[in-house]
């Protein structure tokens, strides 16, 4: 992952999340990796947001547009070209 | 209850074509060691664990895996879309295309559907947890295979790899998942009670 993208740093601060997820599940009482938890969490949510700026709502019920429902514009994740 | 984000957990961006590289890679979307069984298996098992840490690995794991069928399915489709006929053709795609035109059908490399039969859920913590830990060894295999065969696709090989990758972290993992199990048994006799079964063991 060199360049840095909207698709790049919303994969990049998920697997981060989600790896120590997976660790706190046999590891719950880490306090180092309940803080390293918070943290990434924090940069998902950052990353997150200039996801949905740049390809829209990552789920349905972020889709706030009142005349169309945004859920349903593409691109879908498996199409590609999503950077 | 699920709830689906509509992007893969690691991008996938593949321009070339190859449906014969794709007749490999679906092996882990429906052959015996592929991520649909995956996410089934761990799925299935957690009703029975006991232990509330490792029911929750299994939730999250088979949630992973879930990911990881559409990250595999997004390869397939990407590999093969654009076909023309004389490329279904000399591409050794025409089986696959006789039964599924371009669509994603969970089956094994050698064209047999997904089945069951390839997954464990035996109620024993211990069993399932053996099973889980070969099971991510055996993906893992796959996926080295499967890297042998997409060296000359780095946008393949990139997404592979990752893959690859997160079956030797689940390996960890569940290793954990059984030292909490064993942690909760009889050190004297690991075997001596089913602790999904039998009440008097805990």
């Amino acid at each position: 992952m060199v360049k840095s993208t909207p698709a790049k740093n919303l994969a990049q601060a998920g697997i981060m999340v989600y790896d120590i997820q997976l660790y706190l599940d046999t590891h719950p009482d880490d306090i180092q990796a309940l803080d390293a938890f918070a943290e990434y969490k924090a940069a998902y949510d950052v990353a997150k947001r200039d996801y949905e700026n740049t390809y829209g709502p990552l789920t349905a019920s972020s889709s706030s547009a009142r005349d169309y429902f945004e859920w349903v514009n593409g691109p879908w994740p498996w199409e590609g070209g999503i950077v | 209850m699920w709830i689906y984000k509509k992007a893969l957990q690691y991008p996938v961006n593949i321009t070339e074509t190859n449906p014969k590289l794709a007749m490999s890679i679906i092996s882990q979307y429906g052959g015996p060691d592929g991520e649909t069984g995956a996410s089934l298996r761990y799925l299935s098992q957690r009703y029975t664990m006991p232990y509330k840490e490792v029911a929750g690995c299994l939730t999250d794991i088979a949630t992973e895996e879930l990911g990881h069928m559409e990250m595999v399915a997004a390869i397939i489709v990407q590999l093969t879309r654009n076909l023309t006929m004389d490329q279904i053709e000399a591409m050794g795609f025409a089986p696959y295309y006789t039964d599924h035109t371009l669509g994603i059908y969970p089956q094994a490399a050698a064209g047999f559907p997904f089945t069951a039969a390839s997954i464990a859920s035996k109620g024993d913590p211990i069993t399932d947890l053996t099973e889980d830990m070969a099971a991510e060894q055996k993906a893992r295999t796959t996926y080295d295979n499967i890297l042998r065969l997409c060296k000359d696709s780095p946008d393949v090989y990139d997404v592979i790899k990752f893959l690859r990758a997160r079956e030797v972290v689940h390996f960890q993992r569940f290793g954990e998942c059984l030292g909490i199990v064993n942690d909760h048994l009889n050190s004297n006799n690991y075997y001596e009670f089913n602790p999904a079964f039998d009440n008097n063991c805990n």
